[in-house]
């Protein structure tokens, strides 16, 4: 909390033991939740005594491995205290196997979370969620996420491809504009891709760079070109994020759903 | 093949029809300094001018806009690299240098000479040319006058650079000789391959180590030959300071006063108000850049090591005279935690030295405007 009163932050998540996984024991999940309230209760009475963080609001950390039982009690628990939002963690713990994590696996464990929750307040799920993923998390009531995705996309070279236009005109038998979410600019065949990444694509990189340009600065591992990257995969990302909630708001969701699971269920070519 | 020809020429260029003009504005009564206007196919560069290398088709971490912010005109690209990725067949496909990598200002190419000094070890150099070893995928390489200026051709630059036969500045006896005579055989050999003098400008460059015969007898053959500008090469590799201006001055002496001169490889700083001072109006250096991207910011009074503890709470901007987007966002305390570290700081400190080193040049200009 020394820091978080340095730091001067608008939200700051309580300290919280989330160090729990699937083959957590019932003992280990159990602490983890006890202790994370312990952890939320001094955290919520230093912010109180706090000048800089009188406006500051605090977000409680919901534990409960994947114990259906402990789930409950950690968010019954916490949604009693006076905080501002909530981030469900625990369920693994973000190493490089992250990306393959599906919320299929945790979605009985984040309904029964949620439906503790009062509607008012917004639901945090960090983790490096795809699109398809991301849209099952918001079916299930989940609020906020995190831009790890874009990142370690980035980092392996891959722009993001997957169509946001075109897919409320499409037929369920239409095949998808691309056989995935993402495509590797290290590949050969863009080398003389005097395109731009995606097309109609409106960010900075695509409007100004072809992906032959982005295929040899990172064939010469020149920095430019992870920058113009991430460029296109934030602008991408957001948008996407934009897109699901119109479609949220136009009742559209499973649509929208349906589409990404047609492009991830294609087969997949060899990067 | 489809082959894009962009040419965006100045309404005087119009009546001329000269892929260069140069116009001297004002001239130092004390020293050989003198500001100019350079017009080029692609643009209008005031002189004198530092450009900073872009050696793989990119400035390292600078998006284009971001060094057209800077108000850079005229930055270079490696003849050497860029002929080996993206080489120069796709070049010229992409409709050239410009097209590929969105620059909408003046380029410059080197010959892929230079680089015959710094991989000596791999080179062999006879009077055909120049045969490398690539050090990508160690397949030969042959280096012609006439490959160079295809090449050059190929990525489009405004300027581009006769391949000379440069040997560094330390090395004495009859090598220097022989190198300063091929130079200008192959400047020769450069002129007749050159396919588009109409649009790129042919430079030749002075060589002959530190043996002012040499470099007297190579300037006057140079300027015997219809060329838009001259270089000076050669030098700037280490050796004395004493010597280094010597040959500078000998050669702008004898260069024409109504044609510019680029004094390659250099430099600091200091090197650049002497060297202006001598009658030179176009310098490159990697070392503004470079030395970000080890943390190192350009001062008035010297350099910041950022990386030092001594910045760790130091709530200034790198240099409060400085207006660049850097000094005007951030403190060296903030640039102390990420040097050497996230990718960023080396975009940030490169935006920062580029806008010193180009601010150094225009103090320069400014002082021989008013010395006038």
């Amino acid at each position: 909390m020394d820091v978080v009163d340095a730091f001067q932050p608008d939200w700051f998540q309580a300290l919280a033991d989330s160090d729990t996984d699937q083959d957590s024991t019932k003992k280990r999940i159990r602490r983890s939740v006890e202790r994370t309230l312990e952890y939320l209760d001094q955290c919520i009475k230093r912010k109180e005594q706090s000048d800089h963080l009188k406006n500051a609001s605090i977000i409680g950390v919901l534990e409960g491995g994947h114990s259906i039982s402990d789930r409950i009690a950690s968010a019954k628990e916490t949604a009693r205290r006076p905080v501002a939002g909530f981030s469900i963690e625990g369920f693994h713990n973000f190493g490089p196997d992250t990306e393959a994590f599906k919320i299929s696996e945790i979605e009985e464990l984040l309904r029964v979370t949620i439906l503790e929750l009062p509607e008012d307040k917004p639901r945090f799920l960090s983790g490096v969620y795809n699109p398809l993923e991301i849209i099952k998390a918001v079916k299930l009531g989940c609020d906020i996420f995190e831009s790890t995705y874009p990142y370690v996309v980035t980092e392996r070279g891959c722009a993001f491809v997957f169509d946001l236009d075109t897919w409320e005109n499409k037929k369920p038998e239409d095949p998808p504009n691309t056989a995935s979410f993402e495509v590797s600019l290290k590949n050969q065949m863009f080398q003389n891709g005097f395109v731009p990444m995606l097309k109609g694509c409106t960010c900075y990189a695509c409007q100004n760079f072809t992906a032959a340009y982005i295929y040899h600065l990172l064939n010469t591992s020149e920095l430019l070109g992870s920058l113009l990257l991430m460029i296109h995969n934030f602008h991408h990302y957001f948008r996407f994020f934009e897109v699901l909630r119109r479609a949220i708001a136009a009742d559209k969701i499973i649509e929208f759903e349906e589409h990404f699971e047609r492009i991830n269920s294609q087969p997949k070519e060899a990067n | 093949m489809f082959r894009l020809i962009k040419k965006r020429m100045n309404m005087t260029d119009l009546t001329t029809e000269k892929a260069l003009t140069f116009h001297i504005k004002a001239e130092c009564s004390r020293t050989k300094a003198r500001t100019s206007v350079m017009t080029l196919p692609h643009a209008v560069v005031e002189t004198p001018v530092f450009m900073p290398v872009g050696t793989q088709g990119t400035l390292k971490g600078l998006a284009p806009q971001q060094l057209d912010d800077l108000g850079c005109r005229l930055m270079l690209g490696n003849t050497y690299h860029l002929g080996n990725r993206p080489g120069d067949n796709l070049l010229e496909e992409a409709g050239g240098l410009h097209e590929f990598m969105k620059w909408k200002h003046a380029l410059l190419t080197d010959s892929g000479g230079f680089q015959m000094v710094s991989l000596l070890a791999l080179a062999e150099i006879t009077e055909e040319g120049v045969k490398f070893q690539s050090p990508h995928d160690k397949s030969d390489m042959m280096l012609t006058p006439e490959k160079s200026i295809e090449i050059q051709n190929s990525i489009g630059a405004d300027i581009i650079m006769a391949l000379d036969d440069v040997v560094h500045s330390t090395v004495t006896g009859p090598r220097v000789e022989e190198a300063m005579y091929r130079t200008i055989r192959w400047l020769d050999r450069c002129l007749k391959a050159h396919q588009k003098s109409h649009c790129q400008n042919l430079f030749p460059i002075v060589q002959g180590g530190l043996y002012p015969e040499l470099r007297k007898k190579c300037a006057e053959e140079l300027i015997k030959r219809d060329v838009p500008g001259f270089a000076i090469g050669g030098l700037s590799g280490g050796e004395e300071k004493s010597e280094f201006w010597k040959m500078v001055t000998l050669s702008t002496e004898i260069l024409p006063k109504e044609k510019p001169r680029y004094l390659m490889g250099v430099g600091f700083a200091l090197d650049l108000v002497v060297c202006v001072a001598l009658g030179c109006d176009m310098f490159d250096c990697v070392f503004p850049t470079r030395t970000a991207r080890f943390g190192v910011a350009l001062v008035p009074t010297g350099q910041l090591q950022l990386k030092n503890k001594t910045y760790k709470r130091d709530f200034q901007p790198i240099d409060s005279s400085c207006s660049c987007s850097t000094c005007s966002r951030y403190t060296r305390a903030f640039l102390h935690t990420i040097v050497t570290q996230e990718p960023v700081s080396c975009s940030l400190l490169t935006i920062h030295n580029l806008s010193y080193h180009g601010a150094r040049v225009l103090d320069l200009c400014d002082y021989s405007d008013a010395s006038n």
